[in-house]
């Protein structure tokens, strides 16, 4: 059987390929150009772009860029431009049966950014969304949906946010809601989806802030860190899951408003820290996995920044080397490499949240229980957990409510859904024994559970029945829904 | 006694108190009219089904146990559904001999001399013993309830054979082939295990001991001085329960035992399955106390196999290789065999400090540091072993009946012996499949198997499962033996179907994932409607009650009390429990078991067949024996009326409760 798909997928390349290779319809405006490769690859899509800029993500093509198609191995005559209508195109990603390519593009220069779909041949063209200010990074989920990263707002009020909507457009919602800059990455094989935010999640956001990695379900509960290492100066972004489910991103000791790219670095599904596959002078700009012991990749071929230009390699993971050039064009950079193939559709995630709630449910197993602190347990003891949230516009921290924290360190409150929400664990005479920095969410009638303060993913909690739950009283209720009059500034 | 319907459609109030009130005329009438059943017969022929049509199991083999010769050169393999034992060359990878021997054989180990196979045979209470050269059975061994690991001592003239559900171990005597003792394991005993210096048997047990439900479980590794023939230790295990097969490094590798096993997460409410918040699957790294200190001190550490984003369900198999420096350890639910680099192992035991090595049995990290492969294997690998020569290793995938063979050198599977089961799979079969495999379930955690072990038994947990009221309605797992015709399903009674039980609604709440989809959700059930109750050594063959049992079946079906008051219909035993439908009358009832942290003061009954193999009792598994059930928790008769009942009455009905 397994030979027989392998068949099956080898045949649809050579199809692709002699498809491709026969049509007609082939460019090449961009001069200079070089395609390499003698192995059966399959066919490619990607951005070219003469000017690949970091920092904003509507900013990253700012002379243009198209989406072109692309078989490895065949003359550069064979490319094939997918989207002469546009002024900009970025973030190609294929269909789970690999016959549509979902995209970001820019009709005209200084045009928003909106999300697309065509066939692979770039036929049946359709425009997805109509936001009011840019949609991008568009991510396939099951159940014919989309998720994106809405960018709106300008100076300090800028922020990004990741949304959801039917494939034709409709019944547009937000799931994520804090700050952050939250930018979508991927869908994992598990259902979860993969963002990235600044780091910590902070009001005041900064274009020069770490940014790493998070996963929430594709209804927005449940939103955590990928990874609990310290992010400090790093910036994680381009992830993709290879078939092990390993997580492959970029990372670059710059800022996001300076890095461009950065070097190849995995978190594989047992390890809790990240380690860098390639080397400090190497700067890469995109990864794909191509096949199964091989991704394509964006490699910048200078690191002088009037000089930036990336061009597709095949990269051996097995090796953690370079291997052949696929296409390399002089004038042009070429990034964002995906092939066009099938492949697996993500597990349905049933949502099971309740639309009319306006509440969800914090339970916290132990709040003595953070990485931050020695020994894993902070010290002294915590009699309440304060929940604070942000009043928009002007990010304005006011106080939802205090709950009572039992001798276990558990507590069950209900808080306001839908809005960003932190906590303190306060003494017995009021006293901050530790913030918490990030703001977070509960979604409505979500039940969020979180082991301690700071707990690390790499940890199970103990089997134990929080003493929260044997009150009657609980889960106290902290701010109903939220009318601000009923607020106290802290 | 109040009796609620349990029809999930009805909400009013009033209805629901129109409809109790039928339901309770109805069992009365039908009691009435019907009468009760006949003396001689102890449990009647039941009526009703939920699946229909009878789908008879087909002869797949299901290879569960295995054993190698001494010289490498015989794979001999137990096979449960089909009731056979099969040689394999090993060279041709070829299946050379087979012989039937009893029903639904589940253990085999090999005499020290290589000549008897023995075969435990789990449905027919016995073990076969096989000339392993010429495959002709011996004897038949007398054995305890339901035997499944075995062993011989090192003399070859004991063999000890796990009863899993008679919570024992029998001794054998080889030479006179009599049953000469019998000695108290924990709780469901299922294998068992040679030392390497032949001083000690170890016994893993499936269940933790049965304890109060908002306690942690504790398991038992039951150690068996063989020299004296004596329980030497009963080892506590804490945290876990599953604890499956057994290997033992040798002195050089530190001489550890490992044993692959679940650790529950039932006391925390699900809010979520991310992170380790059900359960997780690990190996419990176990040092034998040295035979100085008299058998008697186990250091026992606990490590996940399990990784942060991806788990490794239902931890079956174990084998080391001779020289101690990789273990295979199978993951059932996963199709994967993870090998452990016991080296790499030993050094994260040694340098985590004393006091942080209780953070391994949580700690979803540790598996990347001393697992080196996770190798692909067929459907359902359950038992592994390994080559003499360390070259190879084999894993018996039960719902392939296939064995994949595994080249040590290169840890790659080289070869996968079929072993020539049927080829079309039959919906049951497809349903055995699904409820083995944990790829429903979000990261892989879990399949049905997970909490209901052993093909189908309760975990013998109470789980907090339910939402919206995190910590409310802790209720207990029940069985899925002979529950076919025992619907609604759930304590509440919410399921009218497995098909409820088991479509959308697990897929939401507890495997938070993909689930079934409908054609499998009826496969599924298709199976679960298979499941019988094991055959019950309570009862006479002949369906004769003894004296004490008769008493109890007397007192069971009493209508009046021991003064000659007369019994409201309600409050008789049978009523509820009536024997014409599995002893369950498929209604609500509130019995006066609810407690303050119960949002409903009913609950589905349950029925009675099979009742003594699955403690605790009561919707919460507060009652931890039978008798609890009336001594502690019926103080104001509501579970009927038995404040008249003295302690021998009591024990008689006991005694009539066991042959159901």
């Amino acid at each position: 059987m397994k030979s027989f798909w392998s068949a099956l997928v080898a045949g649809f390349f050579v199809a692709l390929c002699t498809m491709y290779g026969a049509s007609g319809a082939t460019e090449a405006s961009f001069a200079s150009t070089e395609s390499v490769h003698s192995t059966l690859l399959p066919a490619i899509a990607f951005i070219e772009a003469p000017v690949v800029m970091a920092g904003d993500l509507t900013q990253r093509f700012p002379q243009g860029s198209r989406l072109v198609r692309m078989t490895p191995g065949v003359q550069p005559s064979s490319l094939i431009p997918l989207t002469p209508e546009f002024f900009a195109a970025a973030d190609p990603q294929v269909s789970f049966d690999g016959t549509r390519i979902l995209f970001s593009a820019q009709q005209t220069k200084g045009a928003s950014w909106q999300i697309w779909e065509m066939a692979v041949d770039g036929s049946g063209l359709r425009q997805i969304t109509h936001c009011p200010r840019d949609c991008l990074k568009p991510a396939y989920l099951p159940q014919n949906q989309i998720v994106y990263t809405s960018v709106r707002g300008q100076g300090a009020q800028r922020a990004s946010a990741v949304y959801v909507c039917q494939e034709n457009g409709e019944g547009v919602h937000p799931i994520t809601f804090g700050p952050g800059n939250f930018q979508m990455e991927t869908v994992l094989h598990s259902g979860r989806i993969l963002v990235s935010a600044e780091s910590p999640l902070l009001a005041a956001s900064s274009p020069r802030r770490s940014r790493t990695l998070f996963t929430l379900r594709p209804d927005g509960s449940g939103m955590a860190l990928l990874r609990d290492e310290a992010t400090t100066n790093q910036n994680r972004t381009g992830a993709v899951e290879l078939a092990d489910g390993t997580i492959l991103f970029l990372e670059s000791k710059k800022a996001a408003a300076d890095a461009a790219g950065g070097q190849l670095a995995w978190i594989h599904p047992g390890t809790l820290r990240a380690s860098i596959l390639t080397g400090p002078s190497s700067v890469y700009g995109s990864a794909a996995q191509l096949q199964a012991a091989t991704l394509v990749v964006a490699k910048e071929n200078s690191a002088r920044p009037s000089n930036r230009n990336f061009n597709l390699y095949a990269f051996d993971l097995a090796g953690k080397s370079l291997g052949d050039v696929l296409y390399r064009n002089a004038k042009a950079s070429s990034v964002q490499a995906v092939p066009l193939v099938p492949h697996a559709l993500p597990q349905i995630y049933w949502s099971i949240l309740h639309p009319t709630a306006q509440t969800g449910r914090i339970l916290c197993l132990d709040s003595y229980v953070s990485k931050d602190a020695l020994n894993g347990r902070l010290a002294g003891r915590i009699a309440k957990v304060r929940v604070l949230t942000l009043d928009q516009p002007g990010n304005l921290e006011r106080i939802v409510g205090d709950a009572p924290v039992e001798s276990d360190g558990s507590f069950y409150a209900t808080v306001p859904a839908d809005i960003p929400i932190r906590f303190e664990l306060m003494g017995p005479k009021g006293e901050i024994l530790h913030a918490q920095r990030s703001w977070i969410w509960v979604r409505n009638g979500e039940d969020r559970g979180c082991q301690g303060c700071h707990d690390s993913p790499s940890f199970a909690p103990a089997n134990h029945f929080p003493q929260a739950l044997r009150r009657f009283d609980t889960p106290t209720p902290l701010g109903g829904a939220l009318q601000a009059q009923h607020l106290m500034h802290p | 006694m109040k009796v609620r319907s349990a029809s999930p459609a009805i909400r009013g109030r009033h209805l629901g108190k129109l409809l109790a009130g039928i339901a309770a005329f109805a069992l009365v009438a039908v009691m009435t009219i019907l009468g009760r059943p006949s003396v001689a017969s102890a449990a009647p022929q039941t009526t009703g089904t939920d699946s229909g049509s009878y789908i008879p199991r087909a002869q797949y083999l299901s290879p569960v146990a295995m054993t190698l010769s001494a010289d490498g050169r015989w794979l001999y393999i137990a096979c449960e559904d089909s009731d056979l034992v099969l040689a394999v060359d090993t060279r041709s990878q070829k299946v050379e001999r087979r012989v039937h021997v009893g029903r639904m054989p589940r253990g085999i180990a090999l005499s020290p001399d290589g000549k008897t196979l023995y075969v435990s045979n789990e449905d027919s209470n016995d073990v076969t013993e096989i000339y392993a050269e010429t495959f002709q059975v011996r004897r038949t061994l007398p054995a305890g309830w339901g035997p499944v690991g075995l062993t011989t001592d090192r003399t070859g003239n004991v063999l000890y054979v796990a009863n899993t559900l008679g919570d024992d171990i029998s001794l054998v005597d080889l030479k006179s082939g009599r049953e000469f003792k019998r000695l108290d394991a924990g709780h469901y005993p299922e294998y068992v295990t040679l030392s390497r210096d032949g001083g000690r048997v170890y016994v893993t047990n499936l269940l933790a001991r049965v304890a109060p439900v908002d306690q942690p479980p504790v398991s038992e590794l039951t150690v068996i001085d063989t020299v004296h023939q004596i329980v030497a230790a009963r080892v506590d295990v804490p945290g876990v329960i599953q604890m499956r097969h057994i290997t033992e490094l040798p002195a050089t590798a530190g001489g550890y035992l490992l044993v692959p096993f679940m650790r529950p997460k039932n006391l925390n409410p699900l809010v979520q399955i991310q992170q380790g918040w059900y359960l997780t699957h690990g190996m419990a790294v176990i040092r034998p106390a040295a035979a100085a200190d008299g058998l008697k001190n186990y250091h026992v550490t606990e490590v996940l196999l399990d990784d942060i984003d991806r788990y490794y369900a239902d931890g079956f198999g174990v084998a080391a290789t001779p020289d101690g420096r990789w273990a295979l350890v199978t993951a059932s639910g996963a199709n994967v065999v993870s090998v452990v680099d016991t080296t790499r192992l030993r050094h994260l035991l040694l340098r985590t400090p004393p006091a942080r090595q209780q953070e391994l049995a949580n700690r979803l990290d540790s598996a990347s540091h001393f697992v080196v492969q996770r190798l692909p294997a067929g459907r359902n690998p359950t038992d592994a072993v390994t080559s003499p020569d360390d070259r190879f290793a084999y894993i018996a995938n039960r719902m392939d009946d296939t064995v994949s063979v595994v080249d040590m050198r290169r840890m790659k599977i080289a070869s996968t012996i079929d072993l020539g089961g049927p080829k079309e799979i039959s919906r049951q079969r497809s349903g055995e499949r699904l409820f083995f495999n944990a790829s429903h379930c979000y990261q892989g955690q879990m399949a049905c198997a997970t909490c209901h072990p052993h093909e189908g038994l309760s975990d013998g947990l109470a789980w907090s499962l339910e939402t919206p009221q995190l910590g409310r309605d802790v209720v207990e797992n029940r069985t899925l033996f002979g529950i076919d015709g025992t619907s609604p399903f759930k304590w509440n009674g919410k399921n009218p179907n497995l098909q409820t039980q088991d479509g959308p609604r697990t897929a939401m709440y507890i495997f938070r994932s993909q689930g079934f989809s409908p054609k499998e959700v009826n496969d599924l059930v298709t199976y679960i409607h298979s499941l019988q109750l094991p055959r019950n050594p309570h009862l006479a063959s002949n369906g004769q009650l003894t004296d004490t049992q008769a008493r109890g079946r007397a007192i069971f079906f009493r209508d009046r009390t021991t003064d000659d008051r007369l019994i409201p219909p309600l409050d008789r035993c049978y009523t509820c429990h009536s024997p014409l439908t599995h002893y369950t009358s498929r209604v609500l009832m509130d019995v006066g078991t609810a407690t303050p942290y119960d949002t409903i003061r009913a609950f589905d009954v349950p029925q009675l067949e099979g009742v003594i193999t699955r403690p605790p009792y009561l919707h919460n598994g507060e009652a931890l024996e039978l008798e609890d059930i009336w001594t502690i928790f019926n103080p104001e008769d509501k579970h009927g009326i038995t404040s008249d009942l003295n302690k021998a009455q009591l024990n008689d009905l006991i005694e009539f409760l066991k042959t159901l």
